[in-house]
């Protein structure tokens, strides 16, 4: 059975792990969200992709949730001593990763090819896709003004309201190699328990991923990112209450409309309506008995 | 647009079925589901319950956000379950009452409730006796209603055989390849 997960970042990943667990690797396809790519000291990071990439391949720190475990900063404290800019961390291994893609692309490679090669060289057997190979960065306009996502999310610390969120790129940009291709072959299409302005947005924002979700012919689902109303990580919930108007599953689902056949739910949000078909069960993804409960809850109603 | 409330226990169905494979006992679980909510989809809106415990809880909570209009709780082990078996259950619900289908080991099928406060969680040996007796406690009428294709459950293979004809298009798919197999 081919499933297509449409993932950013933590949750994305968690869930990404889940559905490799309890499926063949090889029947699972990961769209990753591009739209936090950044240029670190001139070089190419792929924020989203790696954390799926590294949590996949199980050496993703999981206490921080990003980066690589039994990471070391030698290369970061020697920039910072030297005057560079080092708001955007990253550890020396982490730094080998970033390199091998930079020059890659600066060869020419798309990064399609670039984060294939990559997932190979970890032993991941799943599919790793960016959503596209075009540049296509995620702006967040707040009311001390617009940045880029890292700027707001990492730099600021996601501390200021969001209004709007824009995905620059977004349209001309093309699905990249193998996206439309998976999506036409699977059986079930999920998305992910991320954000879904900032994580499942970009994506959704390549137009030819979203005619593909659009009129699909198998089920699609989405895990609700939130539990008793609360995001798990991370500031959904406090953007969906903002631009969405509230933090309940007809929220989620209002950003998929036309998208999804069917909502996760955890069991704390099960007293409120989705307006959509709802599978209520317990998400959170403490372990692995939790992952595969929630994976099998999903696959068992669906497919 | 009524609530159709569908509890499933995936751990509970996988035990069933028995001397089928756990997969095999998976699938047609599953199967037997999906045809429920093929049903459930045609006649209001789906809410599945997929927890391993409470239950009867769960289904309460779900009921929660429900403020007006007819509740159906439908089990996942009905395959031969049809849009009209549905409508004819929340036809015979009473006014302000409950309809319910007995399965023949005492234990309840189905439910159409006129309001949530009807439902509490009942389950298991004797139910059917246990939920008319508390809705007669509460006051509201009661008719249990021996619609065919809710009434007979499944439980073991030779349910699913004697069904045969009757069963919904996935789980006769899922049989004929488990058989196969």
């Amino acid at each position: 059975m081919n499933v297509v997960l449409l993932a950013g970042g933590l949750g994305g990943s968690r869930f990404a792990r889940a559905l490799t667990e309890t499926l063949a690797p090889r029947d699972v396809t990961v769209v990753g969200n591009v739209g936090d790519d950044l240029e670190v000291s001139g070089l190419h990071v792929s924020p989203d992709l790696d954390t799926i990439l590294y949590t996949l391949a199980g050496v993703l720190d999981e206490e921080r949730g990003w980066g690589r475990a039994d990471e070391t900063w030698t290369t970061r404290e020697t920039a910072t001593e030297l005057g560079a800019e080092t708001w955007f961390q990253l550890g020396d291994r982490d730094l080998g990763l970033h390199l091998a893609r930079t020059e890659a692309l600066r060869r020419g490679e798309p990064l399609s090819a670039v984060t294939a090669r990559l997932t190979r060289a970890f032993g991941v057997e799943a599919t790793l896709l960016p959503a596209t190979d075009d540049r296509l960065r995620t702006w967040v306009a707040t009311p001390v003004g617009e940045f880029s996502f890292q700027e707001w999310f990492v730099r600021r610390g996601h501390r200021d309201e969001v209004d709007r969120v824009r995905f620059d790129g977004a349209e001309e940009a093309r699905a990249a190699p193998g996206v439309l291709e998976a999506l036409a072959a699977a059986d079930l299409i999920a998305i992910a328990p991320s954000n879904p302005f900032l994580s499942i947005g970009p994506i959704l924002a390549v137009a030819e991923v979203r005619a593909a979700l659009e009129s699909r012919t198998v089920p699609a689902v989405a895990v609700s990112p939130l539990i008793g109303g609360r995001s798990v990580r991370g500031p959904a919930d406090r953007m969906l209450a903002r631009l969405a108007g509230g933090t309940g599953p007809e929220q989620v689902a209002s950003c998929y409309k036309g998208l999804i056949d069917s909502l996760v739910v955890d069991e704390a949000d099960a007293d409120e309506d989705a307006g959509i078909r709802t599978i209520v069960t317990r998400t959170l993804m403490s372990d692995h008995a939790a992952r595969r409960t929630l994976v099998e809850a999903v696959l068992g109603v669906l497919v | 647009m009524p609530t159709v409330i569908v509890p499933f226990r995936r751990e509970h169905a996988k035990l069933r079925l028995r001397p089928l494979s756990e997969e095999a006992r998976s699938a047609l679980a599953a199967a037997m589901l999906a045809d429920v909510l093929a049903a459930a989809d045609a006649v209001g809106r789906a809410t599945i319950l997929a927890l391993e415990a409470n239950q009867g809880e769960a289904v309460e909570r779900a009921l929660r956000r429900i403020d007006s209009g007819p509740i159906l709780v439908v089990n996942a082990d009905l395959p031969c379950a049809e849009p009209r078996d549905l409508l004819a259950l929340l036809g015979a619900r009473p006014e302000g009452g409950m309809a319910l289908v007995e399965a023949r080991d005492g234990t309840t099928n189905a439910l159409a409730l006129a309001a949530p406060h009807l439902f509490a969680p009942l389950y298991g040996a004797g139910s059917a006796q246990r939920f008319r007796a508390r809705a007669e406690r509460l006051g509201a009428p009661v008719v249990t209603a021996a619609i065919p294709n809710l009434v007979d459950d499944v439980d073991t293979l030779d349910d699913l055989e004697r069904l045969e004809g009757r069963l919904g298009p996935h789980t006769l798919a899922e049989l004929g390849a488990v058989l196969v197999r």
